[in-house]
């Protein structure tokens, strides 16, 4: 039976055992009497239009990273939402939201009740990424990056004469724009027909890079591809369960298969004067499904069930071995294209027992497979447009995962809950060192409410991770044989977390920590160890009906080990590199709701502080030692009023006060040619202090919500 | 790691929970089914029609009289599909006696939480299939404690303002999101749900799709491939290498290169080269292995290449 047919006749089995479709009102109650006369159901046009302008004083990629004011000026601030609804159900709703601004969306929902709804929406999102970039490269192409006509190639950045008077600003970043479109149909109150699809457009440029052999140079790498994805289906709720049926599909459309760019140093080959990257292939994928739950008639007994297969395909047209001519003459493609298939699998099941009132349990099934169908391709190449290269061939990379799982618990007394869990998970892996790992893990998790006020959970687990032989894949040069990848090495993990939740007087604590340790005890090198502890808090406190505060704050710490051996095997030239990342974050509001019965106030305060620490020992130590600390600091403040000048009309102001601050050895003071055999282009570490004020009518539409009233 | 006995954790947990919990097991009665109120909603609102907090959900989808699968459609039962039957409640009490409450929502009410999401379920099974098998559930979350189901714009259904109310629980993930390099969380720009399903689901996380990686390909679709030369790691898990919530270091990586590349290649030669300070500018002999991208100034990429040259992922 193939695939396919094996989801049909599950979804017939479902139909079968689910029974017969529910029935409205399932209490059975007569409400032919319940006339509704005091609802207030909507029957009338209502909207709300705010329109106003901010002002930024900075131009920042940093601070405009996802909010699109990264430059200096003024900018429109227009939102707008409404909608209306007839007594014959039919409705339509809008919200728009940020028209002035890069981060513009609207969406539209209109339908009849109990029978369809349809959506449409637009979406952008701006990825501001470096404003401080510069390149020598013009762009006689979106694909084509060519340096200036008088570049004088050199064998290392520092012989290029033409390069501090070729460098231009080029900013880097994206733009995404996501439309999309919904449909659901009702047939009945049972039966639910649905639809969605989704494009997004993604353009801009990233900071890429490419190289000849040992010399490389970073780029702006053009962006320009589309992604559009569908998912239909059913749903038919039973009396005793659900059932859906869906397909997704996916499909990826990049614009440009690869981009050439001219070659800055002196060419290794006579005629590699330009070199070519691959960008990402179109590709596609596909997944039927079939969701549902059955409840039981026993024990509040829940069968909850997936089965799922897709496929992932990629056949776009390979690109020659080299841009040059006399290079691509020493090797022939086997074929014109990959031909990429790769067919998934996913099946869960769950059955979750309640078999006393103070007793529940599940457990679980699940089967995850990353098969990789695409016949291997073996060729000699071209290394870096520079020299002929020795066959290779592709391995592909697939894996079987499976996974069961467990959880109980037990209501001791009315205040306590003590829980006990485990999970054995499977994962089997094709082409590599280890080809099976086995995780066994457990837990015992506690809950607790002795008092009305004060709510505690914890648990503590621990999993062991067995990955049996360990065999390096021979390649030269050759892998270390003591060096494990660290997800197919044996570990041991412990964990442990905590939440408290108290509400003494009028004030809400909430605190929460964690700590994980790992130990990767079969690792002479690569990650030995793992270290991670946070704990955050925040304290709510409402004042007065008007007015609340609240104070938050949190800390991580997060730790590893790695080693390594520059020439093996000699534990002389063993190597250690450790690692400590702090992460703070505190942050207090006042909200001042009502004042006088006009004016609402609302003041926000953020801080957060990265700062991470790389040591290292080696031989010779003088060469070793600590990193300069990789440090950000960023302070907000934000303050916003509004004024109800009448019952439609409101005035609102803001400021904004953004400062950010930032250390990062690997790109401080690397400029374009600080490195000889890398043409950089040369970002700063982020630095800006951004003020933003602005000023805004709202005007609602409509009957009032006094009149309502 | 001192590894502990778990089957005797087991057995422990079977005669410390079971024995007490089983002993109590009469103590659990079966309540009389109670009656329902005499008009419905124009009953209630004879009480509650001036509470603006009330009257949202005549703004909401569970307000829609043309949809008899909500509450208020034709002949369903209004405030009390929800609340429970309310006759007691409106009844006057006895002096010195309380009112017999309905079905209230919010964690600290009279009402459990598992009385609480029995109501929701009755209707949003088909929404919520995996809801039974949830870490929410495990946890006994109440539907209450993250939706308000009275609000129009109940704020966890809001892509700017669901990040707040997920806070409430995880502090942590969501202070993540203050991170150097970092999902757009915190301007409002995404929302948690667009990578998790809160509600349950079959994939580790409760994520939205059946892995990590089909999740990221929903946004991130050049990433998926398959490519002619692949990158292990990458078909298997992208959260091997990348921190979803947050990082420090730039594109959301574990740790930068080298360091990062160097936990699983270590071969003779300049992968197994030590990143050290002496590599700094200033230092000397300023490194290609350490500085600008590090390993990626080469080996850009990391995702997988389809060009035909492409086996060291530098093409």
């Amino acid at each position: 039976m193939d695939k396919p047919n094996t989801l049909i006749a599950f979804a017939v089995t479902s139909v079968l055992a689910a029974g017969t479709a529910a029935a409205d009102n399932a209490a059975g109650v007569d409400t032919s009497g319940w006339e509704c006369e005091s609802c207030p159901f909507q029957t009338d046009y209502e909207a709300e239009a705010e329109i106003g302008v901010l002002y930024v004083d900075e131009d920042s990629a940093k601070y405009g990273e996802y909010n699109g004011l990264d430059q200096k000026g003024a900018y429109a601030d227009v939102n707008a939402n409404g909608g209306s609804r007839n007594e014959s159900g039919t409705y339509y709703r809008y919200d728009m939201r940020d028209l002035g601004l890069d981060t513009r969306e609207a969406e539209f929902v209109f339908g009849k009740e109990g029978m369809v709804e349809a959506t449409l929406s637009y979406d952008e999102l701006p990825h501001r990424i470096w404003d401080t970039t510069v390149t020598p490269y013009q762009r006689s192409g979106k694909d084509t990056l060519v340096l200036p006509s008088g570049w004088i190639p050199a064998g290392s950045t520092g012989g290029m004469t033409a390069l501090a008077g070729s460098l231009s600003n080029v900013d880097i970043g994206t733009d995404r724009t996501t439309i999309g479109a919904g449909l659901d149909y009702l047939f009945g109150s049972n039966l639910k027909l649905f639809a969605d699809f989704s494009r997004q457009e993604i353009e801009g440029r990233k900071l890429g890079s490419a190289n000849f052999l040992f010399s490389s140079l970073q780029l702006p790498e053009p962006v320009d591809a589309a992604h559009d994805q569908i998912e239909i289906g059913a749903t038919y709720r039973w009396k005793s369960g659900f059932t859906r049926l869906a397909w997704y599909g996916s499909i990826y459309d990049n614009a440009l298969t690869g981009m050439t760019f001219d070659n800055p140093y002196v060419p290794i080959a006579s005629d590699t004067v330009q070199g070519r990257k691959a960008l990402a292939p179109d590709n596609k994928a596909q997944t039927y499904s079939l969701d549902g739950n059955f409840l039981l008639p026993w024990w509040q007994g829940v069968v909850s069930y997936r089965l799922a297969e897709g496929t992932m395909d990629q056949d776009e047209s390979f690109l020659p071995f080299s841009t040059s001519a006399g290079l691509s003459a020493t090797a022939m493609l086997p074929r014109s294209n990959l031909a990429g298939d790769v067919s998934t699998s996913h099946y869960r099941a769950t059955l979750s027992l309640k078999p006393h009132p103070r007793i529940r349990a599940r457990v679980g099934y699940r089967y995850d497979e990353r098969d990789d169908g695409t016949r291997p391709f073996t060729s000699a190449f071209v290394d870096d447009d520079s020299l002929p290269a020795p066959a290779a061939t592709s391995l592909r990379y697939g894996y079987e995962r499976t996974l069961y799982d467990g959880f109980g618990e037990v209501k001791v007394l009315d205040w306590l809950y003590l829980g006990l869990g485990g999970e054995f998970d499977e994962i089997d892996r094709s082409n590599q060192a280890s080809k099976q790992t086995q995780e066994e893990g457990s837990y015992v998790q506690v809950r607790m409410r002795p008092w009305s006020s004060i709510e505690l959970s914890g648990r503590y687990g621990q999993s062991h991770i067995d990955a049996g032989d360990y065999v390096v894949t021979p390649g030269l040069p050759p892998e270390n044989p003591l060096l494990r990848k660290f997800n197919q090495t044996n570990r041991d993990r412990d964990y442990s977390e905590v939440r408290v939740g108290w509400s003494p007087w009028k004030l809400s604590i909430a605190l929460e920590g964690t700590y994980a340790f790992d130990a990767y005890r079969l690792s002479p090198l690569g990650l030995r160890s793992g270290r991670d502890y946070r704990y955050a808090g925040t304290v709510s406190w409402p004042v007065s009906e008007k007015t609340s505060v609240y104070l938050s704050g949190s800390y991580q710490n997060i730790a590893t080990e790695q080693a390594g051996e520059e020439v093996f095997p000699s534990t002389a030239n063993l190597w250690l590199v450790t690692h400590e990342d702090e992460f703070t974050t505190a942050g207090g509001g006042i909200v001042w709701n009502d004042v006088a019965g006009k004016v609402d106030v609302t003041l926000d305060y953020t801080y957060a502080k990265s700062r991470g620490l790389v040591d290292t020992v080696a031989s010779p130590q003088s060469s070793a030692g600590a990193f300069p600390k990789l440090e950000t600091e960023l302070n907000s403040l934000r303050l916003s009023a509004s004024y109800d000048v009448n019952e439609r009309l409101r005035v609102g102001a803001g400021w904004t006060w953004e400062d950010y601050d930032s250390s990062d050895w690997q790109i401080a003071g690397v400029g374009p040619s600080t490195l000889p055999n890398v043409l950089s282009m040369s970002p700063d570490p982020y630095q800006y202090s951004v003020n933003v004020v602005g000023v805004s009518f709202s005007y609602r539409f409509g009957k009032s919500s006094a009149a309502e009233e | 790691m001192t590894k502990w006995n778990w089957p005797a954790i087991g057995a422990l947990w079977l005669f410390v929970g079971l024995v007490p919990a089983m002993a109590a097991a009469e103590e659990e009665t079966a309540a009389e089914a109670p009656a329902y109120s005499k008009s419905g909603a124009d009953t209630c609102l004879n009480c509650h029609g001036d509470n603006p907090v009330v009257m949202g959900i005549f703004r909401t989808r569970h307000a829609q009289p043309g949809d008899p699968r909500t509450p208020f459609g034709h002949g369903q039962l209004q405030c009390e599909a929800c609340h429970g039957p309310g006759g007691a409640h409106t009844k006057r009490p006895k002096k010195g006696e309380e009112r017999t409450p309905v079905v209230q929502f919010g964690r600290g009410k009279a009402s459990t939480i598992g009385e609480q999401n029995q109501m929701c379920l009755g209707c949003h099974n088909s929404n919520l299939g995996n809801w039974h098998v949830s870490a929410h559930d495990d946890n006994e979350v109440g539907c209450a404690d993250c939706h308000d189901s009275h609000d129009p714009r109940d704020p966890v259904r809001q892509k700017a303002t669901q990040a707040e109310v997920c806070k409430t629980c995880h502090q942590l993930k969501v202070a993540d999101s203050l991170l150097p390099f970092a999902h757009p969380l915190h301007e409002g720009q995404m929302a948690c749900t667009s990578c998790h399903s809160p509600h349950g689901s079959p994939a580790d996380a409760s994520l939205k799709r059946d892995t990590v990686n089909e999740t990221c390909y929903t946004c991130h679709a050049d990433k998926r491939g398959p490519f002619l030369w692949e990158h292990q790691p990458v078909t298997e898990d992208c959260t091997l290498c990348h921190k979803p919530h947050g990082s420090a270091q730039a594109g959301m990586l574990k740790q930068r290169p080298p360091f990062l590349c160097q936990q699983c290649h270590g071969a003779q030669g300049h992968p197994s080269v030590p990143g050290l300070p002496a590599g700094l500018p200033g230092g000397g002999a300023p490194s290609a292995y350490l500085l600008a991208s590090g390993c990626a100034n080469c080996h850009s990429q990391v995702h997988g290449s389809n060009h035909p040259s492409g086996a060291r992922l530098t093409r």
